[in-house]
């Protein structure tokens, strides 16, 4: 990236996102397009552009510390190979990175010192972006510098101002936690509950919806709103199900029922090859991917559910979702449901069912992946 | 004028039709449940109740005489509005009932502990859906965030509006405050006075 990253001490203090992008030419017209796409997704009308504009203008580059756990990098890979540069990487050159052993030049101490010095200098003002998740079993799983993760992240968390998990290894624990769970992988809000946390899943999340959330504090120096698995609302509170073009098939019972019967040609829905769409909650079917060119559903794929805590163990990607209505039934029973539940018509589903009827799935195993008609 | 109680039989038949042949057997089913539709009526010249089945619950509207849906393809995206807010619709085709659009309530129905309970359910959203809703937040404009990520647009901007000081080399004075979530921004904005354009104070 550019050279800032490489810098040991952050951005001074005089120094705002406006005056920075101003010298990196970017143009008017390409922030105020971010502005706008930012503001559609903060169901904020275009009206409000200017004003988003304006505050983002005068916002001083926020100190960004980010640390990788136990990932992939798939997270980091998709921010940065973000289609429009001048949409997503524009937030992200408008931060002072201070730190992200990927992408940083310095090494060995002097990437440590990086850290520290930000830490140092920013105390109680930075923001912690964390990926992948922490070993807690055995610390010596996963070490950076030699400091285990655990530590890492209880040190680097002490002077943030907000965490934002990016990814669901961070956010929930992801596939290192997926049965038998051999490093006793953790998510962020597993060990931190002093600190805000802003949970950005997906696998990998769509990076818009990062730099959505990095724009809202920017904005309104607040957390965007969250649901109660502390993901912002603004991107996770429709079902892809209730957003997917081919819900009318859904509605009436046409399904693919292989991926090249005439079904699949003809577009139908893919619920019983394993589509998750029904019990997961993204923006993929809104914001797409690749520059807005399709998403998983549209080029004839099942939903994963990758930014549901367990996608891993929910059973198999390609076996028709099964909820076991009694098992659900009887708890709504208990919580009193008929008068409760009631009360919560649309848009406030009962989400803690479906997770816990996913929980009951049966695991994946090898030969699942290897379906076999 | 059409007679209303027919078209909510003739949905519950196709979809009676649906549950039976292309639903059966599937793992998604509520079995507590069974197709149902309720409180359809008029409204704006269009046919309009909830139709509650095993897999789904949801609002549906047939078309008034002067709408033309034919051109649009199933899965094609409209909002509509109510007094309680925006709705997104999908349109569909269903056999023995024609072109229709359906906003999803709920779906899977595996919430509903037996049929009276998804009643309750659907005659509650109908009774607010007529309510004028107080301090409601506008829904996501999906076609504009797709035209957006796609670079067909860069919205509805006045951008003469506000040619600034692209050329001013003194950026704005820094503001330090003991909030640190506050310093980030030398005056940090309320989404209500963002809302409400209070930006005098701002600029």
């Amino acid at each position: 990236m550019k050279k800032h990253i490489t810098e040991a001490e952050p951005i001074g203090d005089d120094d705002t996102l406006g005056a920075a992008l101003r010298r990196q030419g970017v143009s008017r017209r390409s922030f105020l397009k971010f502005c706008a796409a930012t503001a559609s997704m903060m169901a904020l009308p275009p009206s409000m552009v200017p004003a988003i504009a304006k505050a983002l203008e005068r916002a001083k580059r926020p100190s960004v510390i980010w640390l990788s756990f136990q990932e992939c990098t798939g997270c980091t890979e998709s921010l940065t190979r973000a289609h429009t540069a001048t949409v997503e990487s524009l937030i992200f050159d408008s931060i002072s990175l201070d730190y992200h052993h990927t992408l940083q030049a310095a090494a060995g101490h002097a990437a440590e010192e990086a850290r520290e010095a930000a830490m140092r200098e920013n105390f109680g003002k930075y923001l912690l972006v964390i990926d992948g998740s922490i070993p807690v079993g055995n610390p010596g799983y996963s070490t950076i510098a030699g400091i285990s993760n655990l530590d890492m992240l209880l040190e680097t968390a002490k002077g943030a101002a907000a965490i934002i998990p990016v990814g669901t290894c961070a956010a929930y624990g992801g596939i290192p936690q997926a049965d038998p769970n051999p490093t006793g992988a953790a998510s962020v809000a597993d060990l931190i509950t002093d600190k805000p946390i802003i949970n950005v899943p997906g696998c990998p999340p769509i990076p818009v919806v990062i730099t959505g959330v990095l724009t809202h504090f920017l904005t309104f120096g607040t957390l965007p709103e969250l649901d109660q698995l502390g993901r912002p609302k603004a991107f996770y509170g429709q079902s892809i199900h209730d957003r997917c073009y081919r819900r009318p098939f859904y509605d009436k019972g046409q399904f693919a029922e292989t991926f090249d019967d005439e079904g699949a040609r003809k577009g139908w829905c893919l619920y019983k090859l394993g589509c998750k769409g029904p019990t997961s909650y993204n923006a993929c079917a809104t914001t797409k991917w690749n520059g807005g060119t399709s998403f998983p559903i549209e080029s004839g794929h099942p939903c994963l559910g990758c930014s549901e805590p367990k996608f891993w163990d929910g059973g198999s990607f390609y076996k028709a979702l099964s909820i076991p209505t009694t098992e659900v039934a009887r708890d709504a029973l208990y919580a009193g449901a008929a008068a409760i539940a009631v009360g919560s018509a649309l848009g406030m589903k009962n989400r803690a069912s479906s997770k816990q009827a996913k929980a009951e799935h049966q695991k994946v195993s090898v030969d699942d992946l290897n379906k076999e008609d | 004028m059409r007679d209303v109680q027919r078209v909510a039989a003739s949905l519950e038949r196709a979809f009676e039709r649906i549950h039976q042949e292309q639903m059966r057997d599937i793992p998604i089913l509520n079995p507590l449940l069974r197709v149902q539709a309720l409180g359809f009526q008029e409204y704006q010249g269009r046919v309009l109740g909830v139709l509650i089945t095993p897999w789904l619950m949801n609002l549906v509207m047939l078309p008034a005489e002067a709408d033309n849906w034919d051109e649009m393809r199933l899965g094609d995206k409209q909002s509509y509005n109510f007094p309680s807010g925006d709705y997104r619709f999908l349109l569909n085709e269903i056999d023995g009932v024609g072109r229709c659009q359906a906003h999803s309530l709920y779906s899977p129905m595996h919430e509903f502990i037996n049929q009276d309970h998804a009643i309750a359910a659907a005659q509650s959203f109908l009774d607010r859906l007529m309510v004028e809703a107080v301090d409601e937040t506008d829904p996501v404009d999906e076609e504009l965030l797709g035209r957006i990520m796609r670079g067909e647009e860069s919205s509805e901007v006045e951008m003469d509006g506000f040619a600034v000081s692209g050329s001013s080399k003194t950026p704005a004075p820094p503001v330090r405050g003991a909030n640190p979530v506050a310093s980030q921004v030398d005056s940090v904005m309320s989404r209500r006075d963002l809302l409400r354009g209070n930006f005098s104070s701002n600029s």
